[in-house]
């Protein structure tokens, strides 16, 4: 069986898949790859199914040692990966395409230059058990992924058998060049969304229940105003910082339901962005949610950047969801002709 | 009485009953939980209870705003009034033990109480689970004594051990997992709330009655999990 083993560990490395369903009634977070486009694709690239487990790496990468020559996909943070080799001589690695990376070889992901998460999938998918339905790690509560916990270094993992098309994918590329011992990758690539920009993103919004609380000048700063992402941020929810907005009532809530994406805020007045790890309840004021097809751009912000939000309706929100994944399914099908031509 | 119906951002609904008592609200979001739940047509993907509300989730490359609305509307409609009056009665120790109960010298100044009194009042009443959340296997009980009301500490404690059992304003509860908290911490219970391997993995469930019974720290010590 391939493995793969962890020589360096990366600041936040987990094991993350589309994340679970049916455990909300229960506390239990969706969780998941926050970036779910780039997810789906690295598994897509290699073959994998649209279940198969990826590793997310946040701000800073792992390093890993490959046994055995192994097909893979690097997508989303440009995190200027390097392959070396047993005497250390290194070269650049190609990114948002398939890869065969050569037995005995290792590839070091170093800080990321742009964005903030980047997936690796490798062909067969990372064999750690299911709980709870989802490989993914839910690291409050500690379970799933591997061992409930951040990948670190000594980990070793274990990799399943590649798909058929994961073969034949692996079979097109070894044809190009065999033997040299080098990484054999083609000449192009697949992004089908860009990283944000790193000095100002914009996310798209939709109302939330209390949205009404904010007054029209307090709105206006909501929509006009840029937001600092805070340090304090993860996978749970991001504090937004910068700017403090007030609501013409304050109440105390009851808890109700939260998805990733809700912009909370608390009575300090900084908003909370919710990620994938949040709880599936919360009791603070809901002013708005970013969209679901803005997620992935929401899981590349950085730390310290600015973000700016915009409002749609709850129609485009919707339209646009569904034109992202028509995106991505062409990009899948342009990535699977050049392949297989 | 007919509730509202609302978007949770673009992909979930949030079907509340905010008008009415606590009581015949949560009857009737326990009912309409099992009611969507059991019918859920391609597209809706869970449907999980809170106080007064419910929440719907669902794929919106799949489902329109509109068609969710319209499918959540129409299963309202035939909501039947069969709610499991089977209530299950469980009883969950409870380590009073001052290294545990952070919290319990200033509940008990709060009321001007002694320790005794705030964990023979916690020990004496009756408790309905309301709902499951903030973490997995987190419960939310009702029925706290209006002696023991206190409200949530200004600032939140980084880490709450798992087992706390804690008073947050006119609830108590069960820290299910190593988390941060704000709740007044009382007691710990060696019972374990949630264990992803167990199935079910959730050892309470919305209606379960709930009783505290008092243990010493040699029996919480001793103490292997049954319930």
């Amino acid at each position: 069986m391939n493995r793969i083993h962890f020589i360096r560990s990366g600041l936040c490395s987990t094991i993350q898949d589309r994340g679970r369903t049916g455990f909300r009634h229960i506390g239990v977070p969706s969780g998941g790859a926050l970036d779910s486009v780039s997810h789906e694709l690295a598994n897509r690239l290699v073959g994998n199914s649209a279940d198969a487990a990826t590793i997310e790496m946040t701000l800073t990468g792992d390093e890993i040692e490959f046994r055995h020559d192994t097909l893979i996909a690097i997508t989303g943070a440009d995190m200027a990966p390097t392959l070396h080799d047993s005497s250390d001589v290194w070269q650049p690695v190609a990114q948002h395409c398939p890869m065969v990376i050569p037995a005995g070889s290792r590839i070091r992901f170093h800080g990321a230059r742009r964005g903030c998460r980047c997936y690796l999938a490798i062909a067969g998918d990372v064999d750690v058990p299911i709980v709870l339905g989802s490989r993914s790690t839910a690291l409050r509560a500690a379970f799933g992924g591997h061992c409930g916990r951040m990948l670190t270094a000594g980990d070793d993992l274990a990799i399943g058998t590649p798909s058929e098309t994961g073969r034949q994918t692996i079979e097109r590329l070894s044809a190009l060049e065999s033997g040299s011992g080098r990484p054999v990758h083609p000449h192009w690539f697949v992004r089908p969304i860009e990283l944000p920009n790193p000095d100002m993103a914009t996310l798209r919004i939709v109302r939330g229940t209390h949205t009404p609380w904010l007054s029209r000048s307090e709105l206006e700063r909501l929509l006009n105003s840029a937001f600092r992402m805070s340090s304090q941020s993860d996978r749970m929810g991001y504090r937004l910082t910068d700017q403090r907005l007030e609501l013409e009532r304050r109440e105390e809530l009851l808890s109700e339901g939260s998805i990733p994406g809700t912009i909370q805020l608390p009575p300090d007045g900084n908003p909370i962005l919710l990620m994938a790890d949040c709880a599936p309840t919360g009791g603070y004021p809901r002013i708005g949610h970013v969209i679901t097809a803005d997620l992935g751009i929401a899981a590349q912000l950085r730390p310290g950047q600015l973000v700016r939000f915009a409002m749609v309706t709850l129609d485009q929100a919707q339209v646009f969801f569904r034109q992202q994944r028509q995106m991505l399914t062409k990009a899948l099908i342009m990535a699977n002709l050049m392949i297989h031509r | 009485m007919t509730p509202s119906i609302e978007p949770l951002g673009d992909s979930a609904a949030i079907v509340a009953w905010r008008l009415l008592d606590e009581a015949a609200a949560w009857r009737a979001v326990q009912n309409a939980t099992e009611h969507l739940d059991h019918n859920r047509i391609d597209g809706v993907i869970e449907v999980a209870p809170a106080f007064k509300s419910l929440t719907v989730y669902y794929d919106c490359g799949k489902l329109a705003w509109s068609q969710a609305e319209q499918w959540i509307s129409d299963s309202l409609r035939s909501v039947p009034i069969t709610l499991d009056t089977t209530q299950r009665q469980l009883n969950i120790p409870v380590c009073y033990d001052p290294e545990f109960a952070l919290d319990l010298p200033t509940v008990a100044d709060a009321h001007d109480l002694n320790s005794d009194d705030v964990v023979h009042l916690h020990s004496n009443a009756d408790y309905v689970v309301q709902m499951i959340g903030f973490s997995p296997g987190f419960p939310y009980l009702a029925g706290l004594p209006s002696q023991l009301h206190t409200p949530r500490r200004a600032s939140p404690r980084m880490q709450v051990p798992a087992g706390s059992v804690a008073i947050g304003g006119e609830q108590t509860g069960i820290y299910s997992c190593n988390t941060p908290g704000g709740w007044n911490i009382i007691g710990r219970t060696p019972v374990q709330l949630f264990d992803p391997q167990r199935d079910p993995p959730c050892l309470l469930r919305t209606g379960d009655n709930i009783r505290f019974v008092p243990i010493d720290r040699q029996q919480f010590d001793d103490s292997v999990e049954r319930i």
